[in-house]
């Protein structure tokens, strides 16, 4: 539908292991116009965000074989993910202790709660990051 | 050593010339004048006078030349001794006799004391670094080419849970038994580093350490040097992060496990309900339109009760945190009502809004601002009965604070239930048993206004509605504010949002 296309279309990762969401995600961010790429695990996410050029990261803080935290820092560590400057937009449904909140606002560019946003909103949230 | 010598020589030519030929020459003496003068006497006295005269001659000269050598060497002995600097140092100026010699064992006197000094010094200084290396409330260890200990503090020693005797000379992995959250191990590093570093430096966070019937979690800081002048090859620093690591584990609540696992399938259900009203709707009739905004709306409420659970816990466990930055509260509001407008027209309700103009900016954590009004307007939807209209306004109140008003023309409460409103888990027999609810709505309502420095009010009689009030301090009143706070983090109702230039300043 035209009226739902973004105004600036992205090239996006999302990494996420419920595959319900992935799957609702990667639609609605497609039907806006943004190019989709997912990983359903840490390590393949990390792997994909290191050695292709994204302009958005999607990062859940809970993924299996590392967590989110592990990601961001690596790929905010130039040492270990050098030419990475994507944006990274934290996806979760944890509530964060302090210090992990305090780190996620140091590191991260943006941050949902993905029950309070559905697949449609998050498609104008990226809007407003990007 | 020629200096020696030759000292040797003249103390020998000393001890001859002042013995024997003094005694030779007055013997010569005495047998010639007995001879020619043929006076014994004046042979005697002439004889013995030579020989006090050559005695004395001779003894002047050994004094010039073993004595004064001696002591003066003797005082310079002194002079370095411990706790006898009140000794002058020797002069040497007046000594004439074996001058070279006293000079230069004088000055290797002074050479050895002082090399002493330095050695004492070092000693000093090690000791201090020994000191301070086991004061050190982190573990420090050192190995050698071989990967054997080569140095480790008392700190280390501990962590080890070994003495520092029985460690040293270990191979590392004797010592350590280290486990990994991932694949970026200790080993592997050290491999790659020996193998293609000269130098190379890197740090593990929550590394767990074995160390006879307890672990610990560590932060392990590592440095690697393969041409290292002193043979250190690793220096390891362990910071010992147990109480902080096992805290950040219990941090994430039973509370906070439930809250996402309710959150995760409310999250796929709200995204398939979306999907299906954007894809399908066109395709239903009024009737079955109707059904599935009630399934959008219900899904909200859910995750508005789900965010309530999680609130009340935060409060309860002293955790609730507010962020506060400066919002034009007339948006914040229409946002806020624009969410709900499903929920309402669900249950055949319609909000009417009123928003005084040229209201000022204010302080809010609006995450948490969006759950006070959604909790009022909820209520208000919830218990208003027949009545069709719930009317949320705002103005400038008499203190200079933003007041909110949320009002309905419902069946209003009994005075006797007023008082308890706010409170946990507080509901009105009444409401018990004709609406559903857990009681925890108004208590995060007050909750987070007081926490914002507002105050909560109500108003209501029986049978002619009710009015849920708060205040906001206008952002210019904040402490916060006056503490000139630059804010880079922009929250907004679902997360927030760094460096939003929309939103910016």
């Amino acid at each position: 539908m035209s009226d739902q296309a973004s105004p600036n279309p992205k090239k996006i990762l999302c990494i996420e292991d419920e595959f319900f969401i992935s799957e609702l995600y990667e639609r609605a961010l497609k039907k806006s116009g943004h190019q989709v790429t997912t990983a359903l695990n840490g390590q393949d996410g990390l792997q994909i965000a290191q050695t292709n050029t994204y302009d958005i990261v999607l990062l859940d803080l809970m993924v299996p074989g590392m967590t989110g935290m592990e990601i961001l820092r690596i790929l905010k560590d130039p040492s270990q993910s050098p030419g990475f400057n994507s944006k990274v937009i934290i996806t979760t449904n944890l509530d964060q202790n302090d210090e992990t909140r305090a780190e996620l606002e140091a590191q991260a560019d943006a941050y949902i709660v993905k029950a309070t946003i559905t697949p449609k909103e998050l498609a104008s949230f990226i809007d407003k990051v990007a | 050593m020629n200096h020696f010598n030759k000292f040797r020589q003249n103390v020998l030519i000393l001890v001859i010339t002042t013995t024997f030929l003094p005694t030779a020459i007055s013997a010569s003496l005495f047998v010639v004048l007995a001879k020619q003068l043929d006076n014994m006497p004046i042979a005697i006295i002439g004889s013995v006078l030579l020989l006090l005269i050559l005695l004395i001659t001779f003894n002047i000269f050994l004094y010039n030349s073993i004595i004064k050598p001696l002591d003066a060497i003797w005082k310079a002995v002194w002079h370095i001794s411990p706790g006898k600097s009140e000794i002058p140092p020797p002069s040497i100026e007046n000594i004439h006799l074996g001058h070279d010699m006293v000079s230069s064992i004088v000055m290797q006197i002074y050479d050895l004391a002082s090399t002493n000094k330095l050695q004492t010094d070092q000693d000093k200084d090690n000791e201090i670094s020994k000191v301070i290396l086991d004061s050190l409330p982190i573990g420090l260890l050192i190995f050698d080419k071989e990967s054997q200990l080569k140095l480790v503090n008392s700190h280390g020693a501990t962590l080890c849970g070994q003495s520092k005797d029985d460690l040293v000379k270990k191979n590392i992995y004797e010592i350590l038994n280290l486990s990994f959250d991932n694949e970026n191990t200790l080993d592997k590093w050290l491999a790659d580093a020996s193998a293609n570093k000269i130098t190379d430096e890197t740090h593990w966070d929550n590394v767990k350490l074995d160390a006879g019937d307890n672990s610990k979690r560590l932060d392990i800081s590592a440095k690697y040097s393969k041409n290292d002048s002193v043979g250190n090859e690793l220096i390891l620093v362990l910071a010992e992060k147990t109480d902080y690591y096992s805290s950040q584990e219990k941090s994430i609540s039973y509370v906070s496990m439930a809250v996402h696992e309710l959150r995760t399938p409310l999250t796929m259900l709200r995204g398939y309900i979306e999907l299906f009203e954007e894809e399908i709707s066109d395709q239903l009739d009024e009737e079955h339109l109707s059904f599935m905004r009630k399934m959008s709306a219900t899904s909200q409420n859910l995750n508005a009760i789900v965010s309530n659970i999680l609130n009340v816990s935060r409060i309860n466990e002293n955790e609730f945190n507010l962020q506060l930055s400066e919002d034009n509260w007339d948006t914040v509001l229409r946002e806020i009502i624009n969410s709900m407008e499903l929920r309402a027209k669900v249950r055949q309700k319609h909000i009417t809004l009123d928003i005084s103009p040229n209201l000022p900016t204010v302080g809010i954590d609006k995450i948490s601002m969006y759950e006070v009004v959604v909790n009022l307007v909820d209520n208000a939807i919830k218990y208003s009965g027949q009545s069709d209209t719930i009317t949320v306004s705002s103005r400038l109140a008499n203190d200079g604070n933003v007041e909110t008003v949320v009002k309905d023309d419902g069946p209003g409460i009994p005075t006797s239930v007023v008082g308890g409103l706010f409170t946990k888990f507080y509901r009105s027999h009444r409401s018990k048993d004709t609406v559903g609810g857990n009681g925890l709505g108004l208590y995060i309502v007050k909750s987070i206004v007081t926490a914002h420095g507002g105050q909560v009010w109500v108003k209501s009689k029986e049978g002619q509605g009710s009015e849920f009030g708060f205040t906001i301090i206008p952002y210019a009143n904040l402490e916060e504010a006056k503490a000139n706070g630059q804010d880079t983090i922009v929250r907004q109702a679902n997360g927030w949002i760094k460096n939003h230039s929309l939103y910016r300043r």
